[in-house]
């Protein structure tokens, strides 16, 4: 539950060691945090994040493939299960992959795809009806500004990230006075792990502004943040930008 | 996917529940409420009138029993009410005949059924103990549908589960309890002013118990020398001499209409640092440094606050926290520490109430235990998280605990340690609502009702 002060006591976070995520949900721990959930592949580094949060805070690790369609809700009824309710739900995992891996193996391609894009919808929709039975809650679903307008050398990113948002927004209205909130956060190119060794398109921004972005966000209510704002503007014109200009467009 | 549901909130304001809100008028209307609810159970409510969740159930039922009839016998002084009956219509009753409710608190807008929900205590904790010590009977609808008849011999565990239970053994029907006789519809009051904390404590602790009724107002925003300074009010319920002059007999007594704050209020502005610290030196300075044998209405005495309706809408939209806790006699530092904690915040503080508590009771739940009970009432602002986690690691190290009728953000590790009956309450809960039927936001936010393995 909420405590009278706004703060939430239980938090879920799938990609449990995503940079993003992570930094994202530390803004929203307080001192009436009291339990953590982290899904992630690799629970060995899930137990040493686990370690740096204050030592009155239950830290699940859970072992989570998302390849696995069915992980994902497993887990989201399985924190139903005790009567404490969950208050926010952060979906953060994702890979970037190299578009020409993606060409090479097709098969790559498509399991993108689950990890991007079926298996955060398949947690959102066991999320959503699970928060719509408590009559509160709060989503956070990473986006990308790759999925605005789909860039033809970022294809596979570009389209599941681009599913993944009109998913969330459409589910978002769906959900439209039920006390569940979806905010959907459109960062463009952040530094961190996932870009390392990238040349940094322009506007380029980090985890912290990212998730301080988020979080006012949330706390305001609003559906979409784009990180840092001028993108929205940015995309603005790409979106009606003529094709034959756009398709010439790299990063 | 939402339809029927309904924002409900307690008297703070913060953290307000969408639930499915539902009257009932008849125990027979209660069975076929019952009959619908689902996974997410149903929490009574009375007339909302504590603070943070405990009256509320996000995503399930909230019930409403609104049957307010009671019987009064004028020989006896005695009370068999229906839970949804209010202290307000009681008193407006009783004190025209001589009596008066054992226990009210600084508020008469409550409900039996609230009253003993919360196990509520008065300015005379100190002498007659909490409203359960006076109730004989307890009528409740169990998770079954059944109706179980509970008093000190037959279900006695059950009895004292419910006294203090916020509701979560079942919806409590109808209650009789005994009443307090009375002379006058006046009290007669003696009011002292301290400069600083330690000379206010240490009069209570001397003067206290030579009265049936003792408060104490703290002003939360002295600080330094001056911190802890307050108005000692000490009452009795006036004899028939003393008002005699004054031609105020109990049959005088109406309950005093009110004005009403509406809700664009709250909207549009709160209370704020520079209204609080007005507010604040102006009550301590017109206090009297001593004045005896006063003479004043119940209701002023009692239920200050009620003389303006909806007066939480003045904190604003975020709300408000009114935070109280218990901690040993021996802890008064604690009481210090805490002033100190609010007064260095500079928050918009108003109402800050300060009492010697006497024993407590055979109630799992019940808060009052020996000691000091400190309240204060603090806006919702972005720091106020931490201030609270300090104070509530403050009273926990001390062996307090906090009042779950009042309680918006405590952790339910605090709670563990201040209640060590609460395993015990929760096999006798367990026995009677297997299948967790009773559920509001206070319980799942503090797990109260944890499944037993998770407390073994
Ligand atoms: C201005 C003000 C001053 C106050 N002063 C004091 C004080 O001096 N001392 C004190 O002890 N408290 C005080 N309170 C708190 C208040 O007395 C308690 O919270 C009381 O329980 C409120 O009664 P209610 O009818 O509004 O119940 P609600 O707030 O609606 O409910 C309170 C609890 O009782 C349960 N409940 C209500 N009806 C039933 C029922 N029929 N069966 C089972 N459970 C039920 C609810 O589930 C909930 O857990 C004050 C509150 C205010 C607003």
């Amino acid at each position: 539950m909420k405590s009278g002060t706004g703060e939430l006591q239980t938090i879920a976070l799938f990609g449990g060691t995503s940079e993003i995520g992570l930094t994202i949900l530390r803004t929203f721990v307080g001192p009436s945090t009291e339990r953590i959930v982290l899904a992630c592949r690799d629970t060995v580094s899930g137990q040493t994040v686990a370690d740096t949060f204050a030592e009155h805070i239950t830290v699940d690790v859970i072992e989570w493939e998302a390849r696995d369609l069915a992980a994902g809700p497993n887990i989201i009824s399985m924190l139903g299960d005790d009567n404490r309710d969950v208050d926010l739900v952060i979906i953060a995992a994702a890979t970037l992959g190299e578009q020409s891996a993606f060409d090479a193996d097709p098969v790559l391609a498509g399991e993108a795809v689950v990890i991007n894009t079926a298996s955060p919808i398949a947690t959102l929709s066991a999320t959503a009806s699970q928060m719509t039975a408590q009559g509160h809650g709060n989503i956070i679903v990473l986006s990308s500004v790759a999925g605005v307008r789909v860039r033809s050398d970022n294809r596979v990113y570009g389209a599941s990230k681009s599913g993944l948002d009109s998913y969330a927004l459409a589910l978002a209205n769906e959900l439209d006075d039920t006390g569940v909130e979806i905010t959907v956060v459109r960062p463009g190119f952040v530094h961190g792990r996932m870009t390392d060794g990238m040349k940094p398109a322009p506007f380029a921004t980090d985890p912290a502004t990212v998730a301080s972005a988020t979080h006012n966000a949330v706390a305001a209510g609003r559906r979409v943040v784009w990180v840092p704002r001028v993108l929205q503007l940015v995309f603005a014109v790409f979106r009606i930008l003529p094709n034959s200009i756009w398709r010439r467009i790299r990063r | 996917m939402s339809s029927g549901f309904t924002q409900v909130s307690g008297w703070g304001q913060t953290s307000p529940a969408r639930t499915f809100l539902r009257d009932a008028q008849s125990v027979k209307e209660l069975h076929n409420v019952l009959t619908s609810v689902g996974r997410r159970g149903a929490i009574a409510r009375g007339l909302g009138r504590s603070y943070g969740d405990a009256a509320q159930n996000s995503g399930g039922s909230t019930i409403r029993f609104t049957d307010r009839s009671f019987s009064f016998d004028a020989d006896r002084g005695v009370v068999t009410a229906s839970a949804g009956a209010t202290f307000d219509d009681i008193m407006t009753q009783i004190i025209p005949h001589g009596w008066f409710v054992p226990v009210t608190a600084g508020t008469r807008q409550i409900t039996v059924g609230g009253a003993i929900a919360a196990d509520v205590h008065g300015k005379n904790h100190h002498h007659d103990g909490s409203f359960g010590n006076f109730v004989h009977s307890i009528s409740l609808l169990l998770a079954s549908g059944d109706v179980a008849e509970l008093d000190r011999s037959s279900h006695h565990d059950l009895f004292f589960a419910t006294i203090g239970g916020m509701g979560l053994t079942g919806v409590i029907l109808s209650a009789t309890f005994d009443l307090l006789q009375v002379s006058s519809a006046m009290m007669s009051v003696r009011t002292e002013r301290h400069g600083d904390i330690d000379s206010l404590m240490e009069s209570m602790l001397r003067n206290d118990s030579a009265f049936r009724y003792s408060v104490a107002w703290v002003d939360g925003t002295a600080t330094g020398k001056h911190l802890g300074r307050g108005v000692i009010t000490h009452g009795d319920h006036a004899s028939s001499d003393e008002v005699r002059s004054n031609h105020k007999r109990p049959s005088d007594y109406r309950s005093p209409t009110t004005i009403d704050i509406p809700p664009f209020v709250g909207a549009a502005r709160s209370v704020r640092r520079s209204t609080s610290l007005l507010f604040s030196e102006l009550w301590y300075r017109k206090a009297p440094k001593l004045r005896e044998g006063q003479l004043v209405s119940i209701p002023s005495f009692f239920h200050p606050l009620d003389g303006v309706g909806h007066w939480n809408r003045l904190y604003g939209k975020n709300g408000f926290v009114q935070h109280q806790c218990v901690v040993p006699l021996d802890r008064d530092d604690v009481i210090r520490s805490i002033l100190q904690r609010v007064s260095s915040d500079r928050p918009a503080n108003v109402v800050n109430v300060l009492k010697r508590f006497g024993e407590g009771n055979d109630a799992h739940l019940s808060f009052p235990q020996p000691g000091w009970t400190l309240t204060v009432d603090l806006p919702v602002t972005s720091q106020l998280s931490t201030t609270l986690a300090d104070i509530d690691e403050m009273v926990s190290s001390a062996g307090g605990r906090h009042y779950l009728a009042k309680d918006a953000t405590t952790g339910s590790h605090s709670i563990r340690g201040g209640y060590p009956r609460l395993g015990e309450w929760q096999h006798i809960r367990h026995r009677v609502d297997p299948d967790q039927r009773w559920q509001s936001d206070l319980s799942r936010r503090l797990n109260l009702c944890a499944t037993l393995k998770e407390t073994e």
